[in-house]
């Protein structure tokens, strides 16, 4: 029967995907059009294989000069294989690498904020009076919601880094560093 | 590493014994021996790269580059074909060079001047199926560069080459369904690029 009118709705692809050795789909014989494009797609795909290529400009010989010049160290294999058409992982990687980076560093910088912020709210008395006013505020008995700790002298203790802004930072660094390579091994093949 | 190559690989075929045995002289520091697989293979190994970068010039570097990266990676050959080798290290060659490309456009694929066509060896010499054929591989050329790098890549490693999809899924990097959706993606831009010039195609 032939099915011309819904010619839009037939599945285009799906008659690509038969020169793949894929079913071919009923249309191609119930649907002109389509029909029509499965004959074209065929004669492309031959056309391709028999098609003549251009002349190669010049001999591709190497000269004993050029492969001196062109010995690599190790650095320049490394620098090479980032971003090769081999190399498909460095660049998700250090794209992964910088978000979680700057996602760590943010959290930890949102963290501090509210933490400070907790610790000045709650710092206000029932009678408005702040901490920084009241006279026991060295005393650590009656300042149970600071962060920072304070010792039984009355000095504060100095918090070490936050492990959180340590890898955070690390993995920013770390994915920019392969990002920079990258950028340095795709430079050098352009200029080649 | 050369015992291994010994060991293992016995090849019945001439040619890959030939090969190999060039291979080996290479890796002694031989460039003439080099070369002499330069001689061999730079035709097809040019035709493939330039349908998957169309710029003659462009091409012949790439090719060039493959070789000087085969030289200093003899080490990395573990026998089998020397072709097949060649041909994976042109391809990654090729796709570097696509990919340079986009970064620093040039001229976009040029025009190719009517006597660089090259018929294949032993072809007919009748003139006016020379005309036909060789309009009908400038139409499709000048298509191909219309259609993606990756569409096209995917599309001579597939069609011209004889990859299968597996293969191509792993020399490009990406899934089989990606590599699939890529061919026949490109095979219906170029139906749709050549529409008006079908007629050279059919019959």
């Amino acid at each position: 029967m032939v099915d011309v009118a819904s010619h839009g709705r037939h599945d285009r692809f799906a008659i690509a995907a038969a020169l793949g050795g894929g079913a071919v789909p009923s249309t191609v014989r119930t649907c002109p059009s389509c029909g029509a494009l499965h004959r074209d797609l065929l004669s492309i795909q031959v056309a391709i294989r028999h098609a003549w290529t251009p002349r190669r400009p010049r001999d591709l010989r190497l000269r004993r000069g050029d492969t001196a010049a062109g010995h690599q160290t190790a650095w320049q294999r490394l620098l090479g294989a980032f971003g090769s058409a081999r190399d498909s992982i460095t660049r998700p990687l250090s794209i992964g690498l910088m978000s979680l980076g700057i996602a760590g560093l943010v959290l930890a910088n949102l963290t501090v904020g509210f933490g400070a912020s907790a610790a000045s709210g709650f710092g206000l008395g029932a009678g408005g009076a702040s901490i920084a006013a009241s006279p026991e505020v060295g005393d650590p008995a009656s300042a149970p919601y600071l962060a920072t700790p304070v010792d039984p002298s009355g000095n504060v203790a100095t918090p070490g880094p936050d492990p959180l802004v340590i890898v955070s930072g690390a993995s920013l660094v770390v994915g920019g560093t392969m990002l920079g390579l990258r950028r340095i091994a795709a430079r050098r093949r352009a200029v080649r | 590493m050369e015992e291994d190559l010994r060991s293992t690989t016995v090849p019945d075929d001439p040619v890959q014994r030939r090969d190999l045995i060039l291979i080996e002289r290479s890796r002694e520091g031989d460039l003439d021996a080099f070369n002499d697989l330069v001689t061999l293979y730079q035709d097809a190994l040019f035709a493939l790269v330039v349908r998957m970068v169309p710029d003659r010039d462009q091409a012949a570097d790439a090719v060039q580059e493959a070789f000087f990266s085969a030289f200093r990676n003899l080490a990395s050959f573990r026998g089998g074909s020397v072709k097949s080798w060649l041909n994976r290290i042109c391809v990654n060659a090729a796709m570097d060079t696509q990919r340079a490309r986009k970064r620093r456009p040039v001229q976009p694929y040029p025009e190719l001047d009517d006597e660089s066509w090259q018929p294949k060896a032993g072809e007919d010499v009748d003139p006016e199926r020379i005309a036909v054929h060789a309009e009908r591989s400038r139409v499709l050329a000048a298509a191909m560069a219309h259609i993606t790098d990756d569409q096209r890549t995917a599309i001579v490693l597939y069609d011209v080459e004889g990859y299968d999809y597996a293969e191509i899924a792993e020399m490009t990097g990406v899934s089989l369904g990606t590599v699939k959706s890529r061919i026949h993606r490109g095979r219906l831009s170029l139906r749709d690029i050549l529409a008006d010039r079908m007629e050279l195609f059919r019959g």
